[in-house]
């Protein structure tokens, strides 16, 4: 999917592990899983608010299109 | 023997006779076999009904002993196809097979999606190691008149079950016989094999395992069995009739059971590719669902 989930990249800049943020944020473990390595074919705006307040950036710092 | 079992012997006897020759039936013009008519023609004799029965019972046994299928005996069948052994006897009697033990056995591979045209009630009869079917030809420059005339044909015929008999040796039914069995064999593996698929198609959706990958390959199989195999078994008569075309005449036709059961079976099929397509469709929304965060 041309369209990269740096959700990873984000987290290593704040310092904040996956079990924190999924507190914080309130998705469970394994859907933050699935966020993170890709496998997610859709994501609620409601839920990328959440994570963009937590980790306080913007979308575009998560998400990320490349030409395949 | 007294003289009730005399007389009814004698009037059997005679009474056969009667309607097996046709003394006394001019129904038809001549060329024509009418000597089988109809053995209720016997409703003119006054009898009581254990007597009534006992004559047709015995000009019944009788005709089926000449015609090549007295005492039949199935050896099952599959796919509308299957072995029958008969008695075949153009002199045998009733009374003679009461008395004694010797048998004319005659094997036939039983085509029973194949029947005669409904045209006349009775309309096969063997005579003289020949059998005919009675047909309604319709007279020259006239739609409402016809003329019956018996036709020459090779096949025998069940006259109780409507089938076809292809009169083969006993080593040609004993082959036809373990092909029967390894097709049905399969057949039995393949419905088990279904059984076995709906009973996990079930209990999944009794667990709410709905929509999910294996529910959708388990749908699509039985569905596509359910399509195919009345599709397969019409074709597998086909192919039969392919095989043994030089026995068969325009007399004989598909009969409109196989049609009904096949409409039956496939209008399941059909609703199971319905479903099928709806759970599939469901599975990817359900896939969709499952990975949206």
């Amino acid at each position: 999917m041309p369209i990269i989930v740096n959700l990873d990249v984000m987290m290593a800049r704040r310092k904040m592990s996956l079990t924190e943020l999924s507190e914080r944020v309130g998705i469970t473990m394994a859907n933050l899983s699935i966020l993170k390595t890709g496998k997610a074919k859709a994501v609620r705006l409601e839920t990328l608010e959440a994570i963009c307040r937590v980790l306080n950036c913007q979308p575009g710092d998560i998400l990320e299109f490349v030409e395949e | 023997m007294n003289i009730k079992s005399k007389l009814a012997g004698i009037i059997i006897n005679v009474s056969s006779f009667v309607i097996i020759t046709g003394y006394g039936y001019t129904l038809y013009p001549s060329g024509i076999h009418n000597w089988m008519y109809s053995y209720k023609e016997t409703d003119s004799l006054n009898l009581p009904v254990s007597q009534y029965e006992a004559l047709n019972d015995s000009i019944l046994t009788m005709r089926n002993l000449k015609n090549g299928y007295g005492f039949d005996h199935d050896n099952g069948q599959f796919a509308y196809l299957g072995t029958q052994t008969s008695i075949a006897c153009d002199t045998c009697s009733y009374t003679w097979f009461k008395n004694n033990t010797q048998t004319y056995n005659q094997n036939y591979i039983k085509l029973n999606a194949w029947g005669i045209k409904k045209e006349l009630p009775y309309k096969f009869y063997v005579k003289n190691k020949q059998g005919y079917v009675r047909k309604a030809v319709p007279v020259k420059n006239s739609d409402s008149k016809f003329n019956i005339v018996d036709v020459p044909v090779k096949f025998r015929y069940n006259t109780m079950d409507d089938a076809i008999l292809i009169p083969v040796s006993a080593d040609g039914a004993s082959l036809f016989d373990t092909g029967w069995l390894i097709l049905w064999g399969l057949n039995m593996i393949g419905l088990l094999f279904l059984l076995y698929l709906f009973i996990r198609f079930s209990y999944d959706t009794s667990k709410g395992r709905l929509f999910t990958r294996k529910n959708v390959t388990r749908l699509k199989l039985i569905a596509v069995s359910v399509t195919v195999y009345p599709l397969s078994i019409i074709l597998l008569n086909l192919l039969v009739r392919f095989v043994f075309r030089q026995y068969f005449s325009p007399e004989v036709v598909l009969k409109d059971m196989v049609w009904y059961n096949a409409y039956i079976v496939l209008l399941i099929g059909i609703v199971l590719s319905l479903l099928y397509g709806a759970y599939n469709r469901a599975q990817l929304l359900q896939e969709e669902q499952d990975l949206t965060v």
